[in-house]
């Protein structure tokens, strides 16, 4: 194909030119993208999400001591070098099974609304950046008790992550 | 504890507190409350009602064992009675800054409200009980 009016530009300039600005386009869109942190954890084969902002330490598992008269998921106190944290079985909590194999968890010191804990969970699987877009409403298929306590699900690797609501875990029990 | 300064709205800097077990639990009572530490056949022969912490604080599904039994006595007001615990074995002066309130979401549990705080002693931890708050008396 030949060029039109002299000066004109040609074809392929014109495409690349299109290529370029779209690309620069793209690549404002993906910078103005906004992030967000979670931690991404899993309870009985399933994965799970703390927003990272309200994660202070991920410890191993320790010692926990019993306090009686506690609720049943709550197990009990941690020392947290000389720090006394409560620590809160998620399974429990949440009405999920819990994990057969002992001594294998982790716990997630959390920290929001003045209120903080620690956080038994399986095992800690990722710590990353997600878009916000990312985030979409948590299907209503998932039981009562827990949707209760979900701020949102995405998809990571091809598999659901579901986030959950420090805040609304901790004002219920703090009622 | 330093009586007169509690008894006069100040706040002592140490008190003094009787460790002791409940069912595997590491307690501390302050030693104010106590009158007596007694054996058990001793508190039977003066006819004693002797109380158990388990009887009005849940321990879930955890054996009623007790390995060296003794029984307090409390001075709760103008009553007394006993409580019973396990290997009462040491007496341990606590300067109150090393006195922790009860975690926020332990503190709003109902059922440990007899626990005012928590100490970590030794690599473990002592839970501070008032037996006044117990509901016995």
């Amino acid at each position: 194909m030949e060029n039109g009016a002299a000066g004109e530009k040609n074809k392929s300039d014109l495409i690349i030119e299109e290529i370029m600005r779209r690309k620069e386009n793209g690549s404002i869109v993906d910078v103005e993208e906004k992030k967000v942190k979670v931690v991404i954890f899993s309870l009985c084969d399933d994965s799970y999400a703390f927003y990272g902002e309200y994660i202070k330490e991920i410890l191993p598992l320790m010692t926990i001591y019993y306090v009686p008269g506690a609720a049943e998921f709550i197990p009990g106190v941690i020392n947290v070098r000389g720090e006394i944290e409560s620590v809160i079985n998620i399974n429990r909590f949440l009405g999920i099974q819990e994990t057969v194999e002992a001594g294998s968890g982790r716990i997630a010191l959390a920290v929001t609304n003045g209120l903080r804990s620690g956080i038994l969970v399986d095992s800690i699987e990722e710590v990353l950046d997600i878009p916000v877009g990312s985030i979409k409403p948590p299907i209503d298929t998932l039981s009562k008790s827990v949707r209760e306590f979900v701020a949102g699900e995405f998809i990571h690797q091809d598999k659901l992550v579901t986030i959950l609501d420090i805040g609304k875990i901790f004002g219920k029990i703090a009622l | 504890m330093n009586s007169q300064a509690a008894h006069h709205g100040r706040c002592p800097e140490v008190i003094q507190v009787l460790t002791f077990d409940v069912m595997g639990v590491k307690m501390g009572v302050d030693t104010e409350q106590i009158a007596a530490v007694m054996d058990l056949d001793d508190t039977k022969k003066q006819g004693q009602a002797m109380h158990h912490v388990y009887e009005k604080i849940s321990f879930g599904p955890r054996k009623v064992d007790y390995g060296a039994p003794k029984a307090l006595l409390i001075r709760d007001g103008g009553t007394s009675y006993t409580v019973v615990v396990d290997h009462p074995d040491d007496i341990t002066v606590l300067p109150i800054q090393s006195i922790q309130p009860l975690p926020p979401l332990l503190a709003s549990q109902r059922g440990s409200c007899a626990f005012w705080g928590a100490v970590a002693h030794k690599n473990g931890i002592i839970l501070l009980i008032d037996f006044t708050k117990m509901g016995i008396g």
